[in-house]
């Protein structure tokens, strides 16, 4: 009996640890997609408002929806207690400790997006953004292709992965 | 009260120059003007005298213990007070200048981008001006009294020198017409405010006590905010801040067609030098204005003179 409760919860665990991986995968997607969305919403304030980075930032805010809704509370936060410390550098601490569920490369490329700020020109300033949403649709493309085939992999590689530990006990 | 004002010209600066500042700051209430010159002294001019900012003392006099900006310096405050975002602010740099939280205007100056010779821009930014702002209630509360007639306002023209308070004092009147005061109950103003010194506005609110019946058009050009005010707010009265061009001359008298009242404010040292400037002239004859109020400094003295509509002294305070 022992045994066989044993191999269960084997499976179990080693199986709902594929399933965690598929979860996170879905998050990081969801994530870059509300990223995404936030950067266009920044996007817009700044092109039709002429706002300026805190502003838009402020504006944003009320218009993206949970994680990104958080970081930009935190961020708007610091702003204003930290008064005087730079907005580039507010973003890149608050990126380092607030967005979770992306790589790390993934998050270097967005803590760094400010450090290109401060354009005279505002079309300068809209490309900067752009560009940046242009990679995140590249990144988000590649992992929507990618995930059934890799979502997959994680799973068959979980069961896999528990049946052979099953066999290893008995 | 003395603390917010430090607190509020601190926050100008970025936080690695602001220690600089500190020990100045408590003059907060006094300072008029922070100059900021790349490689040079940085100069305060406080109740009218010229200082030197000394990270330890303060304030002093000799310019050899003042503290010295360096361009890199210059650049972190200009980004600074642009939110890092000079782009949401070219169209004032074109014209010099740009106002910040608070309502304090920073003047600029620095290499200058010509496009068809015509000012596109400034680049390497090295001279900045930073003209605190001074929010004085109850200056307006001695000139009032001359400014209504039969309980009626006066269309007023209030004439000084720069730095000699015109805009402190148009902004109060603002306040004591929108609030109401003993002659007469509170009215709609309307406020076309071209560079956000009056109700100095950050993000749409006033920062300054205007009156709440105060409606502000903030950073539109004076001659077309006059006609959007009428058209939109349906003010009694309309505020505005020098009044300059043909431009905006042609628009107050469409204001004036259509009923509203007028205060505005005019760059010039006296009566006389108002009625030389040919783009006023025509107003001043058809006797559009019934009061004129002269801010003038005479020997450190400040003089507050009020003229009626035939240039007759009624008051000199």
């Amino acid at each position: 009996v022992l045994k066989i409760m044993g191999s269960f919860f084997l499976l179990m665990g080693v199986g709902g640890y594929g399933v965690s991986l598929v979860v996170e995968y879905e998050r990081r997607i969801k994530m870059l997609q509300g990223i995404e969305h936030m950067i266009a919403v920044l996007c817009e304030y700044v092109t039709f408002e002429g706002a300026t980075l805190q502003e838009a930032l402020k504006s944003t805010k009320k218009r993206v929806e949970e994680v990104p809704k958080e970081f930009l509370e935190k961020v708007l936060k610091m702003l204003e207690e930290k008064n005087g410390i730079g907005i580039e550098t507010v973003w890149q601490e608050n990126c380092e400790m607030w967005v979770p569920y992306l790589e790390e490369a993934e998050v270097k490329r967005l803590s760094g997006l400010f450090q290109k700020c401060g354009y005279l020109e505002r079309k300068m300033q809209v490309q900067v953004f752009e560009t940046y949403k242009r990679e995140l649709q590249q990144s988000i493309n590649k992992l929507l292709e990618q995930k059934e085939s890799k979502c997959r992999v994680y799973y068959t590689l979980g069961v896999m992965s528990g049946l052979f530990f099953c066999v290893l006990l008995w | 009260v003395k603390r917010e004002k430090g607190q509020s010209i601190g926050m100008l600066f970025p936080m690695e120059i602001r220690q600089q500042f500190e020990a100045c700051l408590c003059y907060a209430e006094e300072i008029e003007e922070i100059r900021i010159r790349a490689e040079c002294p940085v100069c305060v001019y406080r109740e009218g005298l010229e200082y030197y900012v000394n990270p330890n003392k303060g304030l002093c006099r000799e310019r050899e213990e003042a503290y010295v900006t360096g361009c890199m310096e210059v650049e972190k405050i200009f980004s600074h007070l642009c939110e890092d975002s000079p782009y949401a602010f070219r169209e004032e740099l074109k014209q010099g200048f740009l106002t910040v939280r608070g309502g304090h205007r920073i003047g600029v100056a620095g290499q200058v981008i010509l496009e068809n010779e015509k000012v596109t821009g400034m680049k390497n930014i090295r001279f900045l001006n930073i003209r605190i702002a001074h929010e004085k209630i109850g200056v307006a509360d001695s000139v009032l009294p001359y400014l209504f007639e039969e309980g009626k306002f006066l269309n007023t023209m209030i004439i000084s020198s720069p730095r000699d308070g015109k805009t402190t004092l148009l902004r109060d009147l603002i306040r004591l017409l929108s609030d109401g005061n003993q002659i007469q109950e509170g009215i709609n103003v309307g406020v076309v405010d071209e560079r956000s010194e009056i109700a100095g506005c950050y993000m749409g609110i006033p920062q300054n006590r205007i009156g709440a019946r105060t409606d502000v058009l903030d950073n539109c050009p004076k001659s077309s905010g006059m006609m959007m005010l009428i058209r939109s707010m349906a003010p009694k009265v309309i505020a505005i801040d020098e009044l300059g061009g043909n431009e905006d001359v042609a628009a107050l008298k469409k204001v004036l067609h259509c009923g509203c009242r007028v205060v505005v404010t005019i760059h010039a040292a006296s009566l006389d030098e108002v009625k030389r400037k040919r783009e006023i002239r025509e107003l001043l004859q058809d006797k559009v204005f019934e009061r004129f109020i002269v801010l003038s400094r005479e020997e450190d003295v400040r003089r507050i003179r009020i003229y009626g509509q035939g240039g007759e002294l009624l008051c000199l305070k």
